[in-house]
């Protein structure tokens, strides 16, 4: 079970946490905007805004369920969710079905660290893909949403989304065979994994030429030749490269408008509940209202609404100094046990369910998604996004 | 009710709540016929399932004592952002990711490999630990 927490706030400075995770922390607080009156201060992750009243009735909790609109459920694996979270909401009800994965490549790209500010805080720089593709960067959804209306993007079908961690490390490996990096930039996991077909593959004088290693670049980039892959290899001088351009090549010529019909950029809603100031971020407490009725006008109305929420005690077990920060779609709302309770969609897969213990329950309808009580949802989410 | 009687009754009480309480948590272990959708390999393995058939491990760690769980009683692993936990996990144990589809389920499952003793176990059930037992799954909510 959670641990008890104090109610009364205390201040939370930035805890010790990983440089990768900083840059999503930072960017997240830069850009917040406050609303509303009081001011609590984030609590630890079992509930880290407390004191939440629910609001909703029995009447105005009627049943709706979107979920067909959104498609399976997807495995983002690395620290994509804010990308497979816009595309979910750019991909509702619309017929072309855009790649994640390019998405976040694009997001990548722009993220920056804008340097120190507080003692915790990162050195200032960009990422780069191959940071992104295993690492834990986060981005904002509404910027990704503009970015990808503004610039168009790729189709699943030509650059698949699934399988962040295989991707990474498969991709790692061919690079390291090619020699554009070194043994010491080998993911741990890829150190366990059964490479042989690939090293057999590269140092045959047919490169590429392995079936299993042509069965996996047509399944990671379906549109690419080996000698294409093989020849963008050898003229990447960083891994970072040869990722960027296996996505540049896939999409060359496949890139639609990634504006979903009938909107544009001045369609997205976006609300931000959290605050930093003097290196403490803090939450604000009628924000959270003012956040669900969004979420429920968004559903009443047909319309799925990203969520940005504080995983631990949720759907993680929480930990003393540090949170989770991740993103979801509110996909729908039954009134069941005298509550009123949101089907969550989640990017860990179909197979991911939350365990015991823990204050969301796993959905018994749809795999890979969760159920929340509206005081969950107000104790844990501190922004949303939606396409009006 | 007679003395003799009440006693009984307490026995038996007793020796249940013995029995349920070191009872193991695998409901059934059996063989299974693994098919990894990553590279092309079928493995057939001992798996220990619990009531949730993606909540699995190896037939040699259901008495949690093999390698990988003697770590994952050391370790402290931050709440990470956005990933999947059980991968964070897997990863920090040395494991390696594989999807799997078998018979008792009809979608695909991830499991951490470990090639060391080839012990193994879903995401689902590593991401129950809590520091102690695996928790299992949660009572689904219909919705």
């Amino acid at each position: 079970m959670p641990r008890a927490i104090p109610h009364a706030s205390w201040k939370f400075q930035f805890p010790p946490i990983r440089p990768r995770m900083k840059y999503f922390t930072l960017s997240l607080f830069i850009l917040s905007i406050a609303h509303g009156q009081t001011k609590l201060e984030v609590q630890d992750g079992a509930t880290p805004f407390p004191g939440a009243v629910p609001r909703m009735t029995k009447e105005a909790c009627t049943s709706v369920d979107i979920s067909d609109g959104l498609g399976p459920v997807r495995n983002q694996t690395a620290g994509t969710c804010y990308a497979f979270t816009a595309v979910d909401l750019m991909n509702y009800n619309n017929p072309d079905r855009y790649s994640a994965l390019h998405l976040a490549t694009k997001m990548q790209q722009k993220l920056r660290s804008p340097g120190k500010t507080c003692p915790n805080d990162p050195e200032p720089g960009p990422y780069t893909t191959f940071d992104y593709i295993g690492g834990f960067h986060g981005g904002l959804v509404h910027q990704s949403i503009a970015t990808g209306m503004k610039e168009g993007l790729c189709p699943e079908s030509i650059l698949p989304s699934s399988d962040g961690v295989l991707k990474k490390d498969y991709l790692k490996v061919l690079a390291y065979y090619q020699g554009v990096i070194g043994e010491c930039e080998l993911p741990q996991s890829s150190k366990s994994v059964d490479f042989a077909d690939i090293r057999e593959a590269l140092e045959s004088s047919t490169r590429f030429s392995s079936e299993k290693v042509q069965e996996e670049l047509r399944r990671m980039y379906p549109v690419l030749s080996p000698v294409t892959i093989e020849t963008l290899a050898a003229q990447s001088s960083s891994s970072d490269e040869f990722v960027k351009k296996l996505t540049q090549e896939s999409c060359t010529g496949q890139t639609k408008t990634g504006v979903p019909p009938g909107k544009s950029p001045a369609n997205i809603k976006n609300f931000n509940n959290m605050v930093r100031k003097d290196c403490v971020r803090t939450f604000v407490d009628e924000g959270r209202y003012q956040m669900l009725e969004e979420i429920n006008r968004a559903l009443s109305g047909g319309i799925p609404t990203a969520v940005s929420y504080i995983t631990g005690g949720l759907i993680q077990p929480p930990k003393e100094r540090s949170h989770g920060f991740h993103g979801g779609i509110v996909a729908g709302r039954k009134w069941i046990g005298g509550k009123c309770q949101y089907l969550i969609r989640n990017s860990w897969g179909p197979d991911w369910k939350v365990p015991a213990g823990l204050k969301a329950r796993s959905s018994a309808k749809h795999p890979g998604y969760f159920v929340a009580t509206e005081e969950q949802l107000l104790e844990h989410v501190f922004g949303t996004t939606s396409i009006e | 009710m007679s003395l003799a009687l009440q006693v009984s009754n307490r026995l038996i009480l007793l020796i249940t709540l013995f029995c349920l309480s070191t009872a193991s948590a695998f409901a059934k272990c059996e063989e299974v016929n693994f098919v990894s959708e990553d590279v092309d390999k079928t493995e057939k393995a001992e798996a220990c399932f619990m009531s949730d058939p993606t909540y699995f491990i190896s037939r040699n760690c259901q008495d949690l004592s093999c390698g990988f769980i003697k770590d994952l009683k050391k370790i402290e692993h931050e709440v990470e952002a956005g990933m999947r936990p059980g991968a964070i996990l897997c990863e920090m144990l040395g494991g390696s990711l594989e999807s799997v589809i078998y018979s008792r389920v009809n979608f695909t499952v991830r499991r951490c490999l470990f090639e060391k003793d080839k012990s193994f176990i879903s995401l689902n059930l590593l991401e129950s630990w809590d520091g102690e037992k695996f928790r299992g799954p949660s009572t689904p909510v219909d919705l």
